[in-house]
């Protein structure tokens, strides 16, 4: 289905084709495995006692898939990206081979993402950490995303106002202003899930000082860059009420690819520590 | 806008999440869709000075400083985002031209305002307040009590008074002897 959607929005947006393409592949793969699955029963009370807690409804040591769809998956998201980024090859080949020999190797490192710590097995492999970790996204995003649809009648988004995703804990990397009154939605960068957030906070950091988190329009109006001066993380944001239909916010995410270049060139976008009191969920997290 | 394939490959780098940057070199010497990073606008929250609901705004300033947009805003728990015709009008209090800059005049008798300074206006208004209190200042009631009080002034706040402004207002007509002491939201 959002392969189908990003194939329509191409469409109308040729200018775009060549940066998106591989996202494309990427989700017709995604697809394949996703529609297979049937994600595992939770026990909803001890997943609504997590959430009152501010815990992510999904335990990192709950995560089950099949170790054979997971490595299949693993290998053919190295594939394309290794097609569409020749220059990338021989890293990603390293990064294809990684799970060879090891038991549930790629179960395991699936809590070290959950837990935000993936790119300690990237150093300890010397392998890319930054292409390590996009492998890891993009072979569990349908595993997660199967979980954030199970899981979502137990999340209370009313409660649930939080800089980090009830399902799975991940950060941002888009959002939504919504109809009627422009609430902002964040999009989790590992499932997909949806949640309101404050408007006028970056998601990253808490940072709510006017002059220190601004936003660039795009020349329509329907896209805005979110700029924090304070932690130099970005968010890229459609507005909704600008538009007639809803479209997905996965595919959008693809389609605004400029606008991550555009942040990037001017040095936003670069993980720095010293503020992050907000983003993903941590264990230690007071 | 080019973008360079050195510029690309720097980028590649920084990949994060599930998207990665491209690098073949079509792609890198190509030129692309580029989001322009100018005008950036600041949004700060702020409250509604009309009625006394205190719904909360979102003003939106450019980089001149200009409001460029007012909205409800959608995280305030008064009106999580929803605004009467006037709130949403509230940018004009900036930007109307029949915005007054001036205190306005009417003499007694006269038919037109006249535009006064605020020097003037301020002291006129503290002559009459001084006059009227002294005229109409009672130590005590009918029956021999301490009253203290004058019934010839009232005092009205405003919704838009923050906390400190309506300590000040309540703290100055109290020592005036001000019983009539209400606000907007009660009337």
């Amino acid at each position: 289905m959002l392969a189908d959607a990003l194939r329509r929005r191409i469409a109308g947006r040729p200018e775009l084709k060549g940066m998106v393409t591989p996202y494309l592949a990427f989700l017709e793969a995604q697809a394949v495995v996703e529609s297979a699955l049937v994600p595992s029963a939770s026990d909803g009370t001890e997943v609504r006692a997590r959430l009152d807690r501010g815990i992510p409804a999904l335990a990192p040591e709950d995560f089950r898939a099949d170790p054979e769809a997971l490595l299949r998956l693993w290998e053919e998201v190295c594939a394309i990206a290794s097609r569409h980024f020749p220059d990338l090859a021989p890293a990603l080949e390293s990064i294809r081979r990684w799970p060879d020999g090891r038991e549930d190797g790629l179960l395991s490192a699936t809590i070290y993402y959950l837990r935000g710590e993936a790119g300690l097995l990237a150093q300890e492999a010397e392998l890319d950490e930054s292409l390590f970790q996009f492998v890891l996204n993009n072979t569990l995003h349908p595993f997660l995303r199967r979980y954030a649809s199970a899981l979502a009648p137990l999340v209370n988004l009313e409660t649930w106002y939080r800089p980090y995703c009830p399902v799975c804990g991940g950060e941002p990397d888009f959002a939504a202003l919504t109809k009627p009154h422009g609430a902002r939605r964040l999009l989790c960068s590992r499932c997909d899930f949806e949640w309101p957030y404050r408007r006028t906070s970056c998601p990253f950091c808490g940072n709510d000082n006017p002059d220190q988190y601004l936003y660039v329009p795009s020349e329509d109006g329907i896209y805005r860059l979110y700029l924090c001066d304070r932690c130099r993380r970005y968010l890229k944001v459609i507005d909704l009420r600008e538009l007639v239909e809803e479209p997905p916010l996965p595919v959008e995410r693809i389609l605004t690819l400029p606008m991550d270049l555009a942040a990037r060139r001017e040095g936003y976008g670069v993980r720095n520590t010293q503020h992050m009191t907000g983003g993903a969920y941590r264990k230690n997290r007071p | 806008m080019k973008i360079s394939r050195r510029e690309f490959l720097k980028l590649t780098a920084a990949a994060s999440g599930s998207l990665l940057f491209p690098t073949s070199p079509t792609l890198a010497t190509t030129e692309g869709p580029v989001f322009p990073l100018h005008k950036k606008v600041k949004e700060a929250v702020t409250i509604c000075p009309y009625c006394s609901c205190g719904c909360g705004l979102i003003i939106a300033t450019g980089p001149d400083g200009h409001i460029v947009n007012s909205e409800g805003d959608p995280d305030n728990i008064t009106n999580r985002g929803a605004l009467d015709p006037k709130s949403i009008a509230v940018r004009q209090l900036s930007q109307s031209p029949l915005r007054l800059k001036k205190p306005l005049y009417r003499a007694p008798g006269a038919s037109e305002w006249q535009e006064v300074e605020w020097d003037w206006a301020i002291t006129e208004v503290a002559k009459r307040i001084k006059a009227t209190r002294d005229a109409t200042f009672e130590r005590t009631n009918a029956d021999g009590v301490t009253v203290n009080r004058t019934m010839g002034l009232a005092f009205l706040g405003g919704a838009a008074n923050n906390s400190e402004e309506c300590y000040l207002a309540t703290k100055l007509a109290r020592a005036l002897g001000i019983v009539y002491l209400e606000h907007q939201a009660r009337i």
